[in-house]
């Protein structure tokens, strides 16, 4: 009997690690109106940005949701909201997969109120 | 200890950052006149304007042993908000509200020959929660020769 494979057991850790390290997000489908709760690992990290010279911090978020959660990927018609950035509603940019293919990782864009 | 003498064009640059900070639609907006670059900006401070002399030089005036100097002044405006655009609409009304409150004194109570606006640039890249733009303005204006302290009033 050969050893089993440890990508055999990755639908199950990946949910435990998500629920356990996770936060919970917002998460809208494009064209829905009802706000989904999920389970996301979420970055919070600024960044420095040059403009013209001038040094300014930016956000720099990145979200990672599970795709067995949203199981298209992302598109920029979605809309998140996050526990620690309340008052304030992105959409993902440059959605992709991660490096187990499980997971969908994007950037985040402010979006005005109601869009 | 006493704080270093200012030379003509730093005393221009604090004299237009006093003209905007006294114009009403700007009086909510911070102004820096002497920002280090890598002193970030944070979105607290946010709209914000970081004024810079971007480059000048000098031409002789002979007849009256002077120096005529001229110099391009860089407003430029920070803003956070959810569309930064390449020039926001929020950057476009600041620099409108600006070149009014130029326009209010043009030689800055005689010190200066002229103040003329000349163009709105966007910068490379935007962030995606901030944005900004800048305006580029020319101003001359005259020394004594040698002396680059004594603005010579107009």
């Amino acid at each position: 009997m050969g050893l089993p494979r440890l990508t055999a057991f990755d639908a199950m850790l990946d949910s435990v690690t998500m629920e356990t390290l996770g936060e919970t997000i917002q998460y809208r489908l494009g064209g829905s109106s009802e706000w989904l709760s999920l389970a996301a690992i979420v970055d919070y990290s600024d960044q420095t940005r040059s403009i013209e010279g001038v040094d300014v911090v930016d956000q720099n978020i990145r979200v990672s949701i599970m795709k067995s959660s949203v199981p298209a990927k992302p598109s920029n018609a979605d809309r998140i909201r996050l526990e620690k950035r309340p008052g304030s509603t992105f959409k993902p940019i440059k959605p992709g997969s991660d490096s187990s293919g499980s997971d969908w990782v994007f950037d985040v864009k402010d979006v005005m109120p109601g869009a | 200890m006493p704080d270093q003498e200012l030379d003509a064009l730093a005393q221009i640059i604090d004299a237009f950052c006093a003209l905007a900070e006294g114009y009403a639609p700007l009086a909510t907006e911070t102004f820096f006149p002497d920002r280090s670059p890598e002193d970030g900006i944070t979105v607290e401070e946010m709209p914000c304007w970081v004024i810079y002399a971007e480059a000048y030089d000098f031409d002789p005036a002979m007849e009256q042993g002077q120096t005529r100097h001229q110099a391009l002044i860089n407003f430029e405006r920070i803003e956070s908000s959810e569309t930064v655009g390449v020039i926001s609409r929020a950057n476009r009304a600041g620099i409108a509200h600006l070149i009014a409150a130029l326009h209010q004194d043009r030689t800055l109570g005689d010190r200066l020959e002229d103040t003329q606006e000349l163009n709105v640039a966007p910068p490379m890249e935007n962030g995606r929660s901030v944005g900004g733009a800048s305006l580029q303005v020319a101003i001359a204006f005259y020394t004594p020769r040698g002396d680059h302290f004594t603005i010579v009033s107009s």
